[in-house]
């Protein structure tokens, strides 16, 4: 119907401008003198559009037909600018010529501004990893992420950040480690503890099988629409840098010094880290006192050190000068809550690569709302609990984790260099588990599947939803890694923050 | 002035928990300024410590007296060279092999290469088991000797 319409008023322009050219364009007497234009609205957005209109001026019976053109973007015959999809604001100049005399013409300027910087979507990809990587990622997702050294415009564009729901912060692999983010070319400042004589401070995080280490320095990220202005961030550095990895720091980790992620491209197996987790801090009220708790005796961990010229200490940082999760920055478009991550289903067998979406608040605007997703209230570690095989253990979802990790030797381990994966002797292995969140009664039934990683790495896919391991604690912990994320839409609300679905922290979907 | 016994104290390592014996306990509670509940069930002790920071840590002393399992929970895993003692080094060396196998696999071609993992942790030797599991702010796992679990004991028992 619509379609219809727009066809006969197009016939209908062309019929009105035949006859306009018919009754004037024969007469010997006449003559056109000036054109003027004018295009309505006079700005318009990235790829939007403008009418545009032509007044011919002359003597006799001239002509007031007209042709138009345009700097940029396209016109229709009838004047309709389509402007051009822009980065920047573009200045378009639309030119109507006489047909009668075409040394005749006027011009008008349109504005065309950029898109209102990306809104709040960025593309979420698992793919085999950043270029430089000796081995085939898997099951990791990645966003590209922009950093600038604060209200500048020297900014360095980061691929391959690794997406963590399992952990808050950002954290750049520095080029010193083969990373890409180069700090000489964009000397983001290092933050100063305002608590401690404004020293520099590094961090030391550790993960399950290692660990990071690096300084704190300040940024502007960027990242789609959304500006996280001047947050700290960490600069993983790897051993041979200074200032060097503290042994309280190495000797925490299950795999002491061996274990330092940020000594190259393939020990970490990402450009950066960004921690979109349920905490607004990586750390939070323990790194506030651990000075006292931590002296490198004791055995409790250390995570922030005090880092004067003569070498980094284990020491107390207050929560502002902690590594937040970059979206609580996000204040000026309200996408503060959480994120959602929305990635497609992945068929038994796995796929090269997936192509998904990072969006940023729950609620906030009309793409991330929560819809039929179920809420589940996790406790103050962050977890839900999960029933498996009759025992109700904690459970978490965790996008940093690239598989199902699970205790269950009804299943055959894998063998020889495999055998931190399930083989399934019938693949695929279809199991149940239940979810329940603090705020339920009862649990909800998921279903996954586990098929034989002998099998599946075969190929050179990077992308498995039913890719799992084993864990051989009892009682363990029910980890739902990257795997569980496929075909679902995944919201991780952040502690203490309000949404349509309540107060953090929760997860949904 | 320090006595010659705390200086005897003091040059040899203040912590060696597992596989060490149950006099080990103490020294860690003392060490890590926590606060201590033990109770006994029969088939072996349990010494559970609280630190100040929250974090806890068992340990499981057999009838002979040989702190055989230690579990742990926390924010952030725990110091584990302290942990751990002597079987630290044994964890280190057991987790760069088990790396270095892998990627030693990812580079080779025409097979299906080992893929790295991430999550979970669980390293099995035949002298030491260890598994970790948890995410930033949320750790816990375990670590026993196999050969010094007590008869009547399963390895489940020790969480």
């Amino acid at each position: 119907m619509v379609r219809r319409f727009g066809l006969l008023l197009v016939l209908g322009s062309i019929i009105l401008m035949a006859a306009c050219g018919g009754s004037g364009g024969g007469s010997s007497s006449s003559s056109v003198t000036s054109v003027s234009v004018s295009c309505v609205p006079t700005t318009v957005s990235s790829g939007g559009t403008s009418q545009c209109s032509a007044t011919v001026g002359g003597t006799g019976s001239f002509s007031s037909g007209v042709t138009w053109t345009a700097s940029a973007g396209t016109i229709s015959s009838s004047g309709l600018l389509t402007a051009p999809s822009v980065t920047a604001i573009t200045s378009v100049t639309v030119t109507a010529t006489s047909t009668q005399n075409t040394s005749v013409a006027g011009t008008a300027s349109v504005t065309v501004n950029p898109p209102a910087a990306g809104g709040n979507v960025t593309p979420l990809t698992v793919d085999a990893g950043p270029t430089g990587l000796g081995y085939v990622s898997t099951n990791v997702a990645y966003v590209t992420v922009l950093v600038c050294v604060p209200n500048t415009t020297n900014c360095q564009t980061i691929d391959h950040v690794m997406v963590d729901t399992g952990s808050s912060g950002l954290r750049l692999l520095s080029s010193a480690a083969g990373g890409e983010f180069n700090l000489s070319q964009v000397p983001l400042p290092p933050e100063n503890d305002p608590n401690n004589n404004n020293d520099a401070y590094g961090e030391c995080l550790v993960f399950l099988d290692g660990f990071v280490w690096g300084t704190v320095n300040t940024a502007d990220v960027v990242i789609s629409g959304e500006t996280a202005k001047a947050v700290p961030v960490q600069v993983i550095l790897p051993s041979t840098s200074s200032p060097s990895v503290p042994t309280s720091c190495s000797n925490q980790n299950p795999s002491g010094g061996a274990g330092n992620e940020g000594d190259s491209l393939n020990a970490f197996g990402a450009n950066g880290l960004i921690g979109v987790g349920l905490f607004p801090q990586d750390c939070g009220g323990y790194c506030v006192t651990q000075g006292s708790m931590c002296n490198g005796s004791d055995n409790n961990p250390c995570i922030y050190y005090d880092c004067p010229s003569s070498g980094c200490t284990p020491g107390n940082i207050a929560i502002a000068q902690q590594l937040p999760n970059p979206v609580t920055a996000f204040t000026s478009t309200g996408d503060d809550n959480g994120v959602l991550i929305e990635l497609p289903s992945v068929p038994d067998g796995g796929s090269l690569t997936v192509s998904g979406s990072l969006l940023f608040g729950i609620g906030t605007q009309a793409n991330n709302g929560l819809g039929s997703a179920q809420v589940y209230d996790v406790n103050d570690e962050g977890n839900l609990t999960t029933t498996f095989n009759g025992s109700s253990i904690p459970g978490f979802l965790d996008s940093g984790s690239n598989a199902f990790f699970f205790n269950d030797s009804s299943i055959t381990t894998c063998t020889g260099a495999l055998s931190n994966w399930f083989c399934p002797t019938t693949s695929p292995d279809n199991l149940t588990a239940s979810n329940q969140g603090t705020n339920m009664s009862s649990g909800v039934q998921v279903s996954f599947s586990i098929e034989n990683a002998g099998e599946l790495f075969q190929l050179s896919n990077s992308a498995f939803s039913t890719l799992g391991g084993p864990y051989i604690s009892t009682p363990a912990a029910f980890d739902w890694g990257l795997s569980f994320f496929y075909g679902k839409n995944v919201f991780t609300a952040i502690d203490g923050a309000s949404t349509p679905g309540g107060t953090g922290p929760y997860v949904a979907y | 002035m320090l006595s010659p016994a705390l200086l005897i104290l003091l040059a040899i390592p203040l912590w060696a928990s597992l596989g060490d014996t149950s006099a080990s306990v103490l020294k860690d509670q003392a060490q890590w300024k926590g606060t201590l509940s033990s109770v006994d069930n029969q088939t072996y002790v349990l010494h559970e410590i609280t630190m100040a920071s929250g974090a806890k840590v068992r340990e499981y002393v057999s009838p002979g007296g040989a702190v055989f399992g230690i579990a742990w929970d926390g924010q952030f895993p725990p110091n584990f060279e302290q942990l751990l003692g002597p079987y630290y080094q044994q964890l280190q060396q057991a987790i760069a092999e088990q790396k270095a196998a892998q990627q030693a696999s990812e580079l080779q071609a025409g097979t299906p290469a080992t893929r790295r993992r991430r999550g979970s942790v669980t390293i099995e030797t035949p002298g030491l088991v260890f598994s970790q599991s948890g995410h930033v702010r949320s750790f816990h796992g375990v670590a026993y000797i196999p050969q010094l679990v007590p008869q009547g004991v399963q390895a489940s028992d020790i969480r």
